[in-house]
């Protein structure tokens, strides 16, 4: 009896070891076929401010013939009245626009210490068809 | 108290690991300045007209440029004697002054002798003051 009672004991503790490496394996083989990746993801605000205080840019030009166009072009914009004290050693971007807001030339440089900025057009942009002038600056 | 204590530690354990969380997801970003504007550049007169004077040498001696807008008082105008190939063959600027119902502009100086023979067309600009 009591060797029957052995035997029987014994393959109760055989079976629950191969059940429970069965199971084990199962679980392990989910978990090294599901490769789940994440990317990062931070999110934060800012405030975005104009270094330009105080005075108004305005933009002014000279103009000189040129024989490919034919007539005048825009010589140079004359950029006055920037902020030389928080803008200074930014960099600046003037657009010349045209007929419908249509982008002309872009050019661009860095705000001087003086606040007045010279830029030249280049190519030969047509005096004739510049309606409006755009200003960005940033740094 | 044993479990007390045990719950306690569980519940502080948990509470920083997601105040850590909380605080990786959080961001600070900076930025920097940025300024932009747009501004409308007007044209005072879309039209412009001129006759000039010639000596007997056949050489231009000057440009009168009249029926300017009043809206010009105060501008540049440049006027560019343009030749075959619309070449420059001279250019002269005047002031437009202070004037009543139109306003002129006389030009006696183009920067080289001009042929009137060789003229083909002027040239305009007028910039602001």
């Amino acid at each position: 009896m009591s060797k029957a009672l052995k035997a029987l004991a014994k393959r109760r503790t055989l079976f629950a070891a191969v059940l429970a490496l069965t199971i084990f394996g199962a679980v392990y083989g989910f978990a090294a076929t599901l490769n789940v990746g994440a990317n990062t993801l931070s999110a934060g605000n800012a405030t975005v401010a104009s270094c330009q205080v105080t005075g108004t840019p305005t933009g002014t030009y000279t103009t000189a013939y040129d024989s490919t166009i034919p007539g005048y072009k825009v010589a140079s914009v004359i950029v006055t009245g920037l902020d030389d004290t928080n803008c200074n050693g930014k960099a600046i971007s003037v657009t010349l626009t045209g007929t419908g807001n249509s982008n002309l030339q872009t050019i661009t440089g860095t705000v001087p210490a003086s606040g007045n900025l010279t830029l030249t057009p280049s190519p030969a942009v047509s005096a004739a068809a510049v309606t409006g002038v755009s200003v960005a600056i940033n740094g | 108290m044993k479990h007390l204590t045990k719950a306690l530690g569980l519940g502080l354990a948990a509470a920083a690991t997601f105040a850590a969380c909380a605080a990786a997801a959080t961001l600070t970003i900076g930025s920097t300045t940025l300024s932009a504007g747009n501004a409308s550049v007007t044209a005072c007169t879309s039209s412009l007209s001129a006759t000039r004077n010639v000596d007997n040498s056949g050489n231009v001696t000057q440009v009168n440029v009249a029926g300017i807008p009043t809206a010009c008082s105060g501008e540049t105008l440049s006027v560019t004697l343009v030749g075959s190939g619309n070449a420059a063959l001279g250019s002269g600027s005047g002031t437009v002054g202070s004037c009543g119902t139109t306003c002129s502009v006389t030009i006696t100086s183009f920067g080289a002798t001009v042929s009137a023979s060789n003229v083909t067309g002027y040239s305009f600009g007028l910039t602001g003051a």
